[in-house]
């Protein structure tokens, strides 16, 4: 509870409303530009908040976070194409709204259904945070190790095509974390004499090439996409009537967002997707979903933006990001010398609840930025790719000079980002790197720390209870993650087969 | 072009992997887990990599890869002039300083590369080395290469 107090303190401080403003305008805006997103925003945004207070950076990027969920919308509604992954749902029927004319309400309801999500999601962080971190207390070096390894393998389990692959760059992603000094002994490793080597490799660089200067890569072999829809977009507020009918869809929406939040490697697009076809499920018109349904606006917008709030929970209480866009955040609590988890609530319990308490702030200016400057942004989204890759490359660098003053630290950024071009292009998904380099450290530590104190003796690994669990779990969904894609890849080849015979056969 | 691109990939991951667990097993590494020393965890990442790739060859040789064609045919004509102008870019930062080489790289490669007309490249140049004068310089205080030029 005291807690709570010191947050809403904080919070009301201009210098938490003003990060909360400026991350909630740019995360919209990065958000509508397709191809960025939170986790391309956040990575550009980490260096500028070296030299900030760590209340101001997290407060910023969190708020940056929830308005790219809302703004991915945008440019789904309007241009036919997701500003964010999260988003595709929305332009199955956001899209066919637009070209109705009817833009003005798609973009109306998304930004309503955002605002209800956000707040869901936000009133889930700050009702589950504290119970779990009672639990989280009671993790051993053996349980923490489970832990990573179990979101680690989620994340490279659901994040591509493939596991093998995922697990592949997971590989890579730990491999790169193990240059520098031991987290044990000290003992540097893989160096090779580069002084700039001996505290790791840099971990923001890798990020951000890694994430946004290979979609600047990506951008630049993509055409620029045509604004379709009325240009008059201002009084996005639904009327009473509007919201009676959506409320349900949007509440829905929420829970089930958070809920998919909360689970590592899912994601908010999973979250979207969810709760799109359970509401076309649910619907009494089925039919109309695809051609303009407000309802196929709401239900993936809602869960979308309850992701935030959900995904933040793994991430503040235990340490363990779930996604890339919360990885670059645990990047960001590590710039600032502090280590997520329950110990942070004890060590700086100012900075965990105004982050907690933010988010609804965020809701706020992202439901008043979203209605009064969105003319400006939907101009801004016709930018095309090209110049925004340029600008990408040209930002990220100056950034990642801007963190250590180091040359060599935006070769290791430019070096990353062709590796990860390359890495996409041939189906190798990269946010199981980018978690393993965030997670990779606490890995190792807590695999030796484990050994050291069972001398020796894998067995301690199956004796903790809460490390067994998570193994367990990770070897249920390692095996069963891959057998259910073949199920379905099985059963859909089976369709196309009986489709092909009866059309062969004039049925 | 996705099984030859696939082979090279696997074949380079290979190298660094055998090459890597060769660097760690140097480290003082025994395979008895009661002297787990600093290249422990490395050579059993390493070996784990070794596996997987192998496990990706085998399911790209025998037909069950995921990804069946990949398009490289933008790669040379759209990607790797800008890589190329990024690599002259950073080399510049360090040579002819921050701000020149910032608005040299973003003028050539808007107009030469992308064919963006001058007036709009000049002014994207000026705003973008407008804005990181104001917010890295002023408000940041970070210091940039100054090179022969500025």
């Amino acid at each position: 509870m005291d807690g709570l107090l010191i947050g809403v303190a904080n919070l009301l401080t201009i210098e938490t409303i003003l990060a909360v403003a400026i991350g909630c305008g740019i995360g919209i805006f990065v958000g509508a530009m397709p191809g960025l997103g939170s986790a391309v925003g956040i990575a550009l945004m980490v260096p500028l908040t070296y030299s900030l207070s760590p209340t101001f950076s997290v407060v910023m990027l969190a708020a940056l976070y929830m308005g790219s969920e809302y703004g991915g919308s945008v440019s789904a509604i309007l241009l036919n194409t997701p500003g964010t992954p999260s988003a595709t749902a929305t332009m199955v029927d956001g899209y066919p709204m637009s070209q109705k004319g009817q833009a003005r309400l798609a973009l109306g309801v998304s930004l309503s259904s955002s605002a209800v999500g956000g707040l869901i999601g936000g009133l889930a962080l700050v009702l589950l945070a504290q119970p779990l971190v009672g639990v989280a207390l009671r993790f051993g070096p053996p349980a923490y190790f489970a832990v990573g390894v179990f979101g680690l393998s989620m994340v490279a389990a659901l994040a591509g095509s493939s596991l093998v692959k995922g697990l592949v760059v997971a590989c890579l992603g730990l491999m790169l974390v193990t240059v520098g000094s031991d987290p044990i002994s000290g003992y540097t490793r893989f160096t090779f004499g580069s002084y700039e080597l001996i505290d790791g490799i840099p971990v923001v660089a890798v990020m951000i090439g890694l994430f946004a200067v290979s979609e600047a890569f990506f951008l630049v072999e993509k055409g620029a996409a045509k604004f379709v829809g009325d240009t008059s977009l201002r009084h996005l507020f639904l009327s009473r009537e509007q919201w009676r009918n959506l409320l349900p869809t949007m509440l829905r929406g929420g829970v089930i967002g958070t809920l998919i939040g909360i689970l590592p490697g899912v994601g908010s697009s999973v979250g979207g997707w969810f709760s799109y076809t359970l509401t076309q499920r649910l619907s009494s018109n089925p039919e109309d979903f695809g051609k303009g349904e407000v309802k196929g606006v709401a239900a993936p917008e809602s869960a979308n933006n309850a992701t935030v709030g959900g995904s933040l929970i793994p991430l503040l209480t235990l340490g363990i990001p779930g996604s890339p866009t919360t990885a670059m955040l645990m990047g960001t609590f590590f710039l600032h010398g502090l280590q997520p988890g329950p110990a942070l609530f004890q060590n700086a319990p100012d900075i965990v609840y105004t982050l907690m308490l933010s988010l609804f702030a965020a809701v706020a200016f992202m439901y008043v930025l979203g209605s009064f400057a969105l003319p400006l942004c939907a101009r801004v989204i016709a930018l095309p790719n090209h110049v925004l890759a340029i600008l990408i490359v040209a930002m990220a660098a100056v950034g990642v000079f801007a963190l250590r003053s180091l040359m060599f630290d935006v070769w290791v950024m430019l070096g990353f980002g062709v590796i990860g071009y390359f890495l996409r292009k041939f189906g190798f998904p990269l946010p199981p790197m980018i978690l393993a380099v965030v997670l990779g450290p606490m890995i190792e530590a807590n695999f030796r720390r484990s050994l050291l104190l069972s001398q020796g003796d894998y067995n301690i690994f199956f004796e903790d209870g809460i490390a067994f669990g998570f193994l367990a779990l990770t070897a249920v969904f390692v095996l069963a993650i891959p057998a259910l894609k073949l199920v379905r890849k099985v059963a859909f080849q089976q369709r196309n087969h009986h489709t092909k015979n009866s059309t062969r056969d004039g049925i | 072009m996705m099984r030859l691109g696939t082979y090279v990939i696997g074949g380079i991951l290979l190298i660094v992997a055998a090459l890597y667990v060769f660097g760690a097993s140097n480290f003082g590494v025994t395979f008895n887990p009661r002297d787990v020393g600093p290249g422990y965890f490395p050579v059993g990442v390493g070996a784990l990599l070794i596996v997987l790739v192998l496990i990706v060859l085998g399911q790209e040789t025998f037909g069950r890869g995921s990804v069946s064609w990949v398009d490289l045919s933008s790669f040379i004509p759209l990607v790797l002039p800008l890589v190329a102008l990024a690599i002259l870019y950073i080399l510049g930062i360090q040579y002819v300083g921050y701000f020149s080489s910032t608005a040299i790289f973003l003028i050539i490669s808007l107009i030469f590369l992308y064919r963006i007309e001058l007036k709009l490249a000049l002014i994207v140049s000026l705003i973008f080395c407008t804005f990181v004068f104001v917010v890295f310089v002023l408000l940041l205080r970070t210091s940039f290469p100054t090179g022969y030029l500025f």
